[in-house]
């Protein structure tokens, strides 16, 4: 080996100082910004909320408020997230990615008609917050570990959960992550929607209900901005900078 | 055999931040900055050498009244990368085990 050719030492050094940065980076494009995955649960649910308000008064105010809060949300996400959402993998779309599109679509099409099918109360909301749940906290599971397949040099998804715990600072496991993600998402969203529904039964005004709405997807639109901002924080490496 | 490895990435600071892009869409300046632990100057430098070389693509805009730069890597960039881990792994297996130094 000539002088330019790193000693095997330096090169283990700098495959572990390629999976960190790596590990990182996709752990804070799907893991991080959990709070704005759970606000976008509650604003889409929030959304179905409205379209099962039926010949009231205030059902624009509660569709429009959380429809145009989960745009708002996602345009600031878009905009202040340290790392974007990974354009990953090639863009060509393959039967695989139509028909899971497709399935998608089904579900979120289909899920409140056999909800109304069954009697069950609040259709729409209970499909949206069915769908979009699943959607991200499946997404958020699966994802990460597929991503890791594909990078080059990330063979080990192990390290992903190690980025996840040195963020959160937590003794978790990515499994009980999970877990806890479902439940805090599952309360979230009884929360702000659950507010509404009771409102709704306690026959409350029509302008006070609209107030609620509007406050509540400002609320959550806020919450989800501000915890984005605080689970972005980078995590410092000064080893990578003192070598440079 | 030699192994193939890229002499522009090879600096802990470039090989940082082509680790992040390529792991990454697109990353903000101040994370990268914050991440990889270099001044703004330094990072500067380190991405118009990759820019130079089409291996990063350098996105300037503005949020609210803030101007913002955001790094990209160009496909170019990504082979390299690659390559360059290919040849970090083939170094390291050719050694047979090695001890990781500790973090």
């Amino acid at each position: 080996m000539d002088n330019d050719t790193p000693t095997p030492e330096q090169a283990a050094q700098a495959l572990n100082q390629i999976d960190r940065h790596q590990a990182d980076a996709v752990h804070r494009a799907f893991w991080a910004p959990w709070w704005y995955k759970v606000s976008v649960v509650v604003l889409i649910t929030g959304v179905g909320l409205g379209l099962d308000l039926v010949d009231r008064s205030w059902r624009g105010a509660v569709l429009w408020g959380f429809l145009l809060g989960s745009f708002g949300l996602t345009f600031l996400q878009r905009r202040h997230a340290g790392v974007r959402a990974p354009t990953f993998g090639p863009h060509q779309l393959s039967v695989r990615r139509l028909l899971v599109v497709a399935g998608m679509l089904a579900v979120l099409l289909g899920l409140p008609v056999l909800l109304g099918r069954l009697g069950v109360p609040l259709p729409h909301a209970i499909g949206c917050f069915a769908f979009s749940a699943l959607s991200v906290l499946v997404g958020s599971r699966l994802a990460p570990r597929e991503e890791a397949k594909r990078i080059a040099a990330l063979s080990d998804p192990g390290t992903i959960e190690a980025a996840a715990r040195e963020t959160f600072a937590s003794r978790h496991s990515t499994g009980r992550l999970w877990l806890i993600y479902l439940s805090v998402t599952l309360a979230t969203t009884l929360l702000v929607n659950g507010l509404l529904v009771a409102a709704l039964i306690l026959g409350a005004h029509g302008h006070v209900l609209m107030i609620l709405a509007v406050a509540a997807a400002i609320a959550v639109v806020g919450v989800g901005v501000l915890t984005m901002w605080w689970f972005q924080r980078p995590i410092k490496h000064p080893r990578d900078g003192d070598r440079s | 055999v030699k192994p193939a490895l890229d002499a522009l990435i090879h600096a802990p600071a470039r090989l940082s931040l082509m680790a992040l892009l390529a792991a990454g869409g697109e990353a903000e300046f101040g994370y990268v900055r914050d991440s990889i632990g270099v001044s703004d100057s330094v990072l500067s430098k380190h991405a118009s050498a990759l820019e130079a070389a089409g291996y990063v693509k350098i996105r300037k805009g503005y949020v609210g009244k803030r101007p913002r730069t955001w790094f990209g890597i160009t496909p170019t960039g990504r082979r390299a990368f690659a390559a360059h881990a290919k040849a970090l792994q083939d170094i390291v297996a050719q050694a047979g085990p090695v001890q990781t130094p500790i973090e």
